[in-house]
């Protein structure tokens, strides 16, 4: 007998193909070019954030994502300027973010709670600082304007009708990878070290090393992400990725749920829109936008993806506690 | 044959010496049990032999090789794994799932393979299985840890400590807060798994029926320092330690 209990239901392959098709379907669905332009910043944000849940999976907080992002769109935008493919500076930016990642990560890993936060958040404010005052680089607090659009085998992804369907594809990626990392024994190593880390460490796993990895490969996508988001809006400064994005990446992962990779696309797919749709009521959309944050912590503290998983082990309960008296019946 | 040899171990926290000068052996198919009034520094001696403490001074030998300072991770793959004293699962994991996640450093794929088959998880639940069979955890498989009662968690967690194969297990207070019949389940399976596992089990523990019943060799431990070593019967009887556990006065009446 064994106990997969993360076995798929056809119901379940349905309604994941059922959100593609649905998803590569958005140019020819959507009204007016500023839905396809939140659809492509929500793909952005969707890898932004599984970036973040990896991180999260382990058991620590990454208050530094965004300055991780800014160093991934800073070095993608400086490579193509100087006639790189953008193609390859992409990944280059994500390798590069993921170096700092580690090597930063074995240093301040060793570092418990709080005290990974506040460095990883130093970090990402040393990065805006550097970004402002590298000027001769970087051009200082003007950015760098003009960033050469990627292109595949020589066609421009210029428009945002072409620029989405890449920027789906690699969040599609991403996500498929992310959902084969939680399975694999690494991410289960993750799943325990985040939970009791004593315990994981005295069955024989080095919770540093397994910490180490997760932030190297949650900051990598977040060097990844910020070099696509550079190279669709044409476009990189230091305020491109603050403080704030870094919280707001936060508060999708946690709105959206923590367990899984459900809760990132439902945080997501929530709260990319909503600032958006919030703007036609005028100065209230902040007030409105806390509200709901304070709402969803205070009803569904492990996320809205929770919701589903909650209707999911209702089902389950009958079931595998049959399966298993069952087996012992002679 | 010697499995484990303390030599002269000594651990201090600033100026309190907590472990002074201890030097004892644990030799293969031992059940040790390591007894001493609280603060005696059992629990500090532990987290030093299994390496969640560095010793300050001394040497622990495993399997003739010096583990003294080594990370605990280490010194689990090496074959010595260990309880705590609180209740030392994963809460919100299922029981399969918590017995499944002790596997995984012995696992053969190690950290980075089984990305994209499901064999190792296979395996993992397989073996996870059968020491629920162990500890009559069975038809809790599927239930959170959490839900379970105490003295089914503290079960549990031994099934945690023994899923990498340990050739040493090291318990830390195995039947503490349990009741007597608790107590007893637990021990006949401690019992069932030395025997059918060989495992060489080194325990501490108050509860002297436990230790009286359990263990073929007791060292006695008091401010730090071994004040004797023996058969249980020979430990009990022996004044030096009647006098730690209940005073000078409680002999000389």
């Amino acid at each position: 007998m064994t106990f997969r209990t993360t076995e798929f239901r056809p119901m379940q392959y349905a309604g994941i193909a059922g959100a593609v098709a649905l998803a590569a379907l958005l140019p020819w669905l959507a009204p007016n070019l500023f839905y396809i332009h939140l659809a492509t910043l929500g793909c952005i944000n969707l890898m932004l954030v599984l970036g973040l849940a990896i991180i999260a999976r382990a058991g620590q907080l990454s208050m530094g994502h965004g300055g991780f992002a800014l160093v991934g769109g800073y070095v993608s935008a400086l490579l193509s300027m100087r006639g790189w493919s953008p193609l390859l500076s992409l990944f280059i930016a994500g390798f590069v973010a993921a170096a700092i990642a580690a090597a930063l990560g074995w240093i301040i890993l060793r570092l418990r709670g709080v005290y990974f936060v506040l460095v990883a958040f130093a970090f990402s404010q040393i990065a805006v600082l550097l970004a402002l005052d590298m000027s001769s680089l970087t051009g200082g607090a003007n950015g760098l304007v003009g960033v050469p659009p990627i292109s595949i085998f020589g066609h421009a992804l210029l428009a945002k009708p072409q620029f989405y369907p890449f920027a789906l594809a690699c969040a599609l990626v991403t996500l498929g990878l992310t959902w084969v990392l939680y399975r694999s024994p690494l991410g289960t190593m993750m799943a325990a070290t985040a939970e009791n880390q004593r315990l994981t460490e005295s069955s024989g796993i080095d919770t540093h090393r397994v910490q180490v990895i997760a932030f190297t490969i949650g900051s990598g996508i977040a060097g990844f992400a910020g070099a696509l988001s550079t190279h669709y809006l044409r476009f990189i400064s230091p305020d491109s990725y603050t403080f704030w994005e870094s919280v707001s990446y936060l508060t999708m992962l946690v709105v959206g749920g923590r367990d899984g990779v459900l809760g990132p696309v439902v945080g997501v797919l929530v709260l990319t829109p909503l600032p958006e749709l919030l703007r036609a009521t005028e100065g209230l959309q902040h007030i409105i936008y806390g509200a709901m944050l304070v709402l969803c912590l205070m009803f569904v503290p492990n996320g809205l993806a929770s919701l589903v998983q909650t209707w999911r082990s209702r089902q389950r309960v009958v079931r595998p506690s049959a399966a298993v008296v069952a087996e012992e019946a002679p | 044959m010697s499995m484990l040899e303390v030599d002269s171990l000594k651990r201090s926290f600033g100026g309190l010496v907590a472990v002074r000068d201890v030097s004892f052996r644990v030799n293969e198919g031992d059940f040790l049990g390591l007894i001493g009034p609280n603060g005696a520094g059992k629990t500090t001696l532990f987290n030093v032999i299994s390496g969640v403490l560095r010793p300050s001074a001394g040497m622990v030998r495993f399997l003739d090789r010096d583990i003294s300072g080594q990370p605990a991770n280490q010194t689990v793959r090496q074959g010595l794994s260990r309880t705590f004293q609180a209740a030392t699962i994963y809460p919100d994991a299922t029981v399969i799932e918590n017995a499944a996640r002790g596997t995984l450093a012995a696992s053969l794929t190690g950290l980075w393979g089984g990305f994209f088959s499901n064999k190792w998880r296979i395996a993992a639940e397989e073996k996870a299985f059968h020491l629920l069979d162990l500890f009559g955890l069975t038809r809790r498989a599927h239930l959170k840890a959490r839900e379970l009662s105490y003295g089914e968690q503290r079960r549990l967690g031994v099934a945690i400590a023994l899923a990498c194969d340990p050739k040493l297990l090291m318990l830390d207070e195995p039947v503490a807060g349990l009741n007597p019949e608790e107590a007893a389940e637990l021990a006949s399976v401690l019992r069932r798994v030395k025997s059918e596992r060989g495992v060489t089990m080194v325990m501490v523990e108050h509860h002297m029926r436990t230790v009286m019943g359990l263990c073929n060799r007791v060292v006695v431990l008091d401010h730090g320092t071994l004040i004797a070593e023996g058969t249980p019967t020979e430990v009990v009887s022996n004044p030096l330690v009647i006098e730690a556990y209940l005073g000078k006065e409680a002999v000389h009446a």
